[in-house]
């Protein structure tokens, strides 16, 4: 890598060649103020306040675009860049109509800062001339006309990272606008609330509804951890206040999604409007009761440690930790011998013995994806394909004619056709197969073809599906036979479908549960399980990562977590399979291995 | 009333400086030969507050607008993007709550302005202390630098403020 | 002799900008008296288009006296909107705060406001009737006086980060809970300032004992009375039923706070731009009223807390059971209810529930248009904020009515009595022209809050002819 030297403020800084002179101070620990820049964004130079002067230009340069070149020498405080700096402030605050007093962002706020920074304490120019419009006709977050500096970070994420295009700029100079499609209503628009615009922006321009008010930034808590709403498994931070979780954020640094969310793991989970099971329930005479822990897991104890291992039936979720599906898997089918085993989705079949990637997807000049609803079921992945498209591969769907990613593609094939695919694919650099478990046996096979050529991932429907498939506990659930059944059915969302449908009538059952739901409601005993932000652990993204899940708030009333509950359970049939935590996960990781 | 938020250091003030008028004393303008120090807060919403900041900016040697009402607008300057006719007939006539409105008008008032500022557009400010409230340690660390003489004065950063 | 005009501008001791004019007839008597207000805002129309849950915000800076009241009041209007009850760890929660603000803004009326004019007295130099005269004449009440207000302003800042227009209360509850240390530093700090506000109540009192004559004529009228209740009659300053008693003590109405507009009306006069409030069904002026600490305790039945029950028992015995009607006992109404308050504070802390950090019930079913009432009993009187909101949650129609707006006939008909008792048209003495203003000041109006007006500014007063002349005017 090619060093470059420079000069700035008098200081020899060395950097990479092709670095911009922003990025070169900031190694250098200098600070250049900024505000339409963005770490994960291609820096536009809009906003002017990053202007540095560079001996030997004809005018102020912005630091964010300008490459380095051998000895540029740079100013990046003097008399002029303030002055200018300044400027753009005086203009910025009195473009749109920025009140400090009632604004959510307040006290963390990019505009305010600079603010503050410069000390600007009035206003030279006609202010609060104008107004602009507000747009909350979204779910989770409204848009602020009033607030936004159009400094297009938005935009460039929602487009660039995204690549969803759903908002742009229309219009030039003081009437210029953000807008969703052809300035639509956002609620009305092709927007998909995966919030990144919300992240990157840096006024109150967009605002969470949910956690508006509820503190600023240093008066809470950030906990990072793995997303447990599907198996991709995108690292993100529960942010919390006085113990209760206020809003989850993107984790910029996490290797698998670079701080993108999907609105399913970023708002969903908070507006859960099921009802939670917070005590342990055992039916007497008929009625489902609150009982203790011990009388619940004794009366469990009793009737699994009695069963015979054929009249033992397990039903998993993959909405489960690593610890907790080793935990079940050990004590059913190893100690208990039972064989009735299944999970409460489906598992991708095995296509390739060498497995890519999802950073594979972005390399790819063809994308296969086959049986799979990627935009609907694992959305961020849904990004890279996309983003890829832009670049120009060619994206071709095998799936039903309502697939999500269907109008992106090149070509829409039902499975019956996946051979016209394969012959493109054949054909292709660096093709790339997505599969689901929505592939048939046919279409298994033909893909075979790929094998050594194509990069293989499997997208696991559920969230833990790599590791419970990779523990046995995909064994074939067989509903009639079962008189004894444990469900472990955690947080998964069940709508009114009863899981237990064909189960005898006179099963008993137990239900490892956070929600209520059909099968809670018919169950013997109902055990309540901590959710997503409420026990530590760890889960296996489809690619077969290890990933940690890290506790963010206590559990609600007596919960407890997955695999603390099974552990009781062992513990009560005799069975020593590890105390803590720690000691299971152990156990998990080799087992897994 | 942020400047009581000095609590028991407003004893020592007392000390220090003679408070020729304010609200919380029974004289109401600046003696007409002058004061040292003016403190003005509040936005320019009316023909009267033009007055008073004129009268203000007459006899002070040094004004100082407090508060974000005074160096920005602020809230009240939420009016401007409504209009001050739209506001006093919803005020006035269409209130939910309102029988035989009818919008004041009497020559005793002072008319509402159809633009509301801060008051650096009407008269010349020597220093301006924003915040929602002021923080009453910023009016305290202006005060005592000018008893000490020390002008011009730059808030430090903790004290200068926007909320 | 020609009639002439007195003006009385800006008044002093009081928050917000008003102005008397009175009115001399050709006999140089006061003929009529007018209480203008001159500032308006417009808080009602320029929210239009706001998010919902901005209220708690924005209308705090109606005022700087009582932001906490706005906050409430919107908090509970939203919690309308949000269609959500709040779990009770958070209603206690939000009267902490309640509470912190009326000691603060109770024991700064008094001290700083009310005290000049009772322990320096009405004639003292003007140089020195006011706060700083206090600190002079008995620096250590002084400070007493500035250690209480201090108190009441660190529980708004420890739980809602700042004194003046803190951030606490959101619809559906509060956004913090109280952690053990602010527990336990407000407590140690109990008996302290209960002493103080003992003192307070001695000083009004014993003052009150002395002028017995002065207090039952000065600016003594019959009116109606209204404020919060509990399901027992008890005083309520956070939540309850609106109480409306007739002079006579009688019952006209008790309903509940979202059927306000049933009850409630506003009229409108042209030379002031504060709203005067009245009961529908008694009309217009019949059915004026009164709130405040007067308002409050002549409705109210008990008090829920021992000292300023046994205060209260003794309140009820100046006009023999039934309503207190001078205007100079709402300073020892306003003393009962900063002992109510303080005594209120250390109930509150000793609930366990306040402890909790179940602070806030979420809204489900965001999506539609919705409406809600709130309604405090702020220090100067009740408090009703109704906002109506579209589908997106952004307000349509918002609908203020603020304590001292209640008050508006009553501050009229007040300085109108002493004008016509006090003021003699052939000389105009400060101490005459303070004696109108006290009569306003008994009332401690926020008229920044009151034309839901923001900033402060005191009052001016203007001596007109009978022939329209200005013939003089007070501005010291």
């Amino acid at each position: 890598m090619t060093m470059v030297n420079i000069n700035i403020n008098g200081q020899k800084v060395s950097a990479a060649a092709g670095s911009t002179i922003l990025k070169a101070a900031k190694q250098a620990g200098i600070d250049i103020p900024t505000l339409c820049d963005h770490p994960a964004l291609i820096p536009v130079g809009a906003c002017r306040i990053c202007v540095v002067e560079v001996k030997g230009q004809r005018t102020l340069i912005t630091a964010c675009t300008f490459p380095i070149s051998e000895g540029l020498e740079i100013q990046t405080e003097s008399p002029q860049v303030v002055k200018a700096r300044k400027l753009v402030l005086d203009l910025i605050f009195s473009e749109r109509n920025h009140y400090c007093p009632y604004c959510e962002m307040s006290g963390d706020c990019e505009l305010q800062n600079l603010g503050y920074r410069y000390s600007l304490d009035h206003f030279i120019y006609p202010t609060y001339t104008k107004r602009f419009p507000v747009d909350a006709t979204r779910k989770y977050f409204l848009m602020d006309h009033n607030r936004c500096v159009l400094c297009g970070r938005c935009e460039r994420a929602c487009g660039d990272l995204v690549a969803n295009h759903t908002l742009g700029l229309r219009n030039r100079g003081a009437n210029s606008m953000i807008h969703a499609d052809a300035n639509v209503p956002f609620g009305e628009s092709t927007c998909i609330s995966c919030g990144s615009c919300l992240q990157v922006c840096p006024t109150g321009a967009l605002c969470d509804k949910r956690s508006a008010y509820m503190g600023h930034d240093i008066q809470m808590e950030h906990i990072k951890t793995t997303c447990n709403q599907c198996s991709i498994g995108c690292g993100m931070e529960i942010v919390t206040r006085g113990g209760n979780v206020l809003k989850i954020v993107g984790d910029w640094d996490a290797a698998v999604n670079s701080g993108l969310l999907c609105k399913n793991g970023r708002f969903d989970p908070l507006y859960d409007e099921r009802q939670r099971i917070t005590r342990p329930l055992l039916r007497r005479k008929g009625k489902l009761e609150p009982a203790s822990w011990e009388e619940a897991m004794q009366a469990v104890a009793e009737r699994v440690g009695k069963a015979n291992a054929k009249d033992l039936g397990v039903l998993a979720s993959t909405y489960a930790t690593n610890e907790a599906l080793y935990l079940l898997a050990k004590l059913f089918q190893k100690e208990l011998k039972a064989t009735n085993v299944g999970l409460l989705n489906d598992v991708a079949p095995k296509l390739s013995d060498k497995q890519g990637s999802l950073a594979d997807i972005v390399l790819g000049d063809v994308i296969l994806v086959v049986g799979c609803d990627l935009l609907k079921d694992q959305p961020v992945s849904s990004f890279f394909v996309k983003r890829s498209v832009d670049r120009g591969a060619r994206l071709i769907v095998v799936d039903g004619k309502d697939n999500g990613l269907a109008p992106f593609a090149y070509m829409n094939l039902g499975m019956a056709e996946i051979s016209k695919a394969i012959e493109i694919a054949q054909r292709a650099s660096h093709p790339v197969v997505l599969y689901g478990a929505g592939v048939t046996d046919k279409a298994a096979t033909a893909l075979k073809k790929l094998q050594g050529k194509a990069s293989f991932v499997a997208i696991e429907n559920g969230v833990n599906t790599r590791a419970a498939a990779a523990l046995g506990l995909n064994n074939g659930f067989k509903p009639s036979a079962v008189k004894v059944l444990y469900a472990l059915l955690g947080e998964q969302k069940l709508d009114d479908k009863d899981v237990s449908k064909n189960v005898d009538n006179k099963a008993f059952v137990i239900a490892q549960a956070s929600f209520a739901s059909p099968l809670t409601e018919r169950a013997d005993v109902v055990l309540p399980m901590a959710i997503w932000s409420e026990r530590a652990g760890s889960l296996t993204n489809t690619e077969g990562s290890v990933q940690q899940v890290n506790k963010a708030v206590e559990p609600a009333g007596e919960a407890k977590p997955d695999w603390e509950v099974i552990s009781l359970l062992a513990d009560k049939l005799g069975k020593k399979l590890g105390a803590s935590l720690g000691e299971i996960s152990a156990r998990a990781t080799q087992e897994l291995k | 009333m942020s400047f009581l938020d000095i609590d028991e250091r407003i004893v020592k003030l007392l000390e220090l400086v003679e408070f020729t008028s304010s609200p919380v004393t029974d004289l109401k303008h600046p003696p007409k030969e002058g004061v040292t120090v003016g403190i003005l807060e509040g936005a320019i919403c009316n023909t009267h507050n033009i007055e008073v900041a004129k009268q203000m900016r007459e006899r002070c040697q040094i004004l100082i607008a407090v508060g974000d009402c005074a160096t920005f607008g602020g809230v009240p300057a939420m009016r401007n993007l409504c209009g001050t006719d739209e506001a006093l007939k919803r005020a006035y006539l269409d209130t939910e709550s309102v029988v035989d409105g009818l919008i004041p008008d009497s020559p005793e008032l002072g008319k509402p302005l159809e633009m509301v500022t801060g008051v650096g557009e009407v008269v010349k400010v020597d220093l301006f202390i924003p915040g929602c409230p002021p923080r009453a340690d910023a009016f305290w660390y202006a005060l005592t630098e000018l008893l000490a003489g020390r002008v011009p004065i730059v808030l430090p950063r903790e004290l200068f403020t926007y909320d | 002799m020609e009639a002439r005009k007195i003006t009385i501008e800006p008044i002093t001791r009081i928050e917000g900008h008003g102005r008397i004019t009175i009115h001399l007839n050709e006999e140089g008597k006061v003929d009529q008296s007018f209480f203008h207000v001159d500032e308006f805002r417009g808080l009602e129309k320029f929210t239009e288009g706001r998010p919902y849950f901005e209220m708690t915000q924005i209308t705090q800076r109606i005022c700087g006296i009582c932001p906490v009241s706005h906050h409430l009041a919107a908090a509970k209007a939203c919690d309308g909107v949000a269609r959500v009850d709040p779990p009770r760890p958070a209603k206690l929660l939000r009267e902490l705060l309640h509470m912190g603000q009326y000691v603060q803004s109770h024991g700064m009326h008094f001290f700083h406001l009310a005290a000049p004019d009772l322990v320096l007295g009405f004639d003292a130099d003007p140089a020195i009737r006011n706060v700083f005269g206090i600190i002079g004449a008995n620096p250590e009440l002084a400070l007493k006086a500035v250690n209480l207000r201090r108190f009441g302003q660190q529980i708004i800042q420890r739980l809602g980060g700042k004194r003046v227009h803190p951030n606490f209360a959101v619809p559906g509850g509060v956004n913090a809970p109280l952690s053990p240390k602010d527990r336990d530093e407000i407590l140690a700090e109990f008996d302290t300032m209960v002493g103080i506000a003992k003192v307070a109540v001695s000083i009004g009192k014993d003052w009150l004992g002395s002028n017995k004559e002065l207090a039952s004529v000065f600016a003594s009228f019959p009116s109606n009375y209204m404020g919060l209740v509990d399901m027992e009659g008890g005083l309520q300053l956070y939540d309850g039923e609106i109480r409306v008693k007739d002079a006579d003590g009688n019952f006209v109405a008790q309903f509940k706070t979202d059927h306000y507009l049933s009850y409630i009306a506003e009229h409108v006069e042209s030379w002031s731009f504060l709203k005067y409030p009245y009961l529908r069904k008694l009309g217009w002026p019949d059915g004026t009223y009164r709130v405040g600490p007067l308002g409050r305790l002549n409705v109210a039945d008990k008090i829920g807390t021992p000292l300023a029950n046994e205060e209260l028992k003794l309140f009820k015995q100046i006009n023999g059971g039934k309503p207190v009607e001078g205007s100079l006992y709402y300073h020892y109404a306003r003393l009962i209810e900063l002992v109510y308050a303080l005594e209120r504070i250390a109930q509150l802390l000793d609930d366990p529930d306040i402890m909790s950090n179940d602070i806030r019930a979420y809204a489900t079913h965001t999506q539609l248009p919705s409406q809600g009432v709130g309604v405090v009993e702020a220090p100067r009187g009740t408090l009703f904020h109704d906002y109506g909101t579209d589908e997106n949650g952004q307000l349509t129609r918002v609908n203020l009515i603020v304590a001292t707006g209640n008050n508006n006939w009553a501050m009229q008909t007040a300085s109108g009595l002493v004008a016509k008792a006090f003021v003699d048209g052939t000389k105009l003495t400060e101490g005459m022209l303070n004696r109108v203003e006290a009569a306003i000041r008994c009332y401690d109006p926020c008229l920044s809050c009151a034309t839901h007006a923001i900033g402060k500014m005191p009052l001016e007063v203007t001596l007109i002819g009978a022939n329209g002349t200005v013939l003089d005017r007070i501005s010291r």
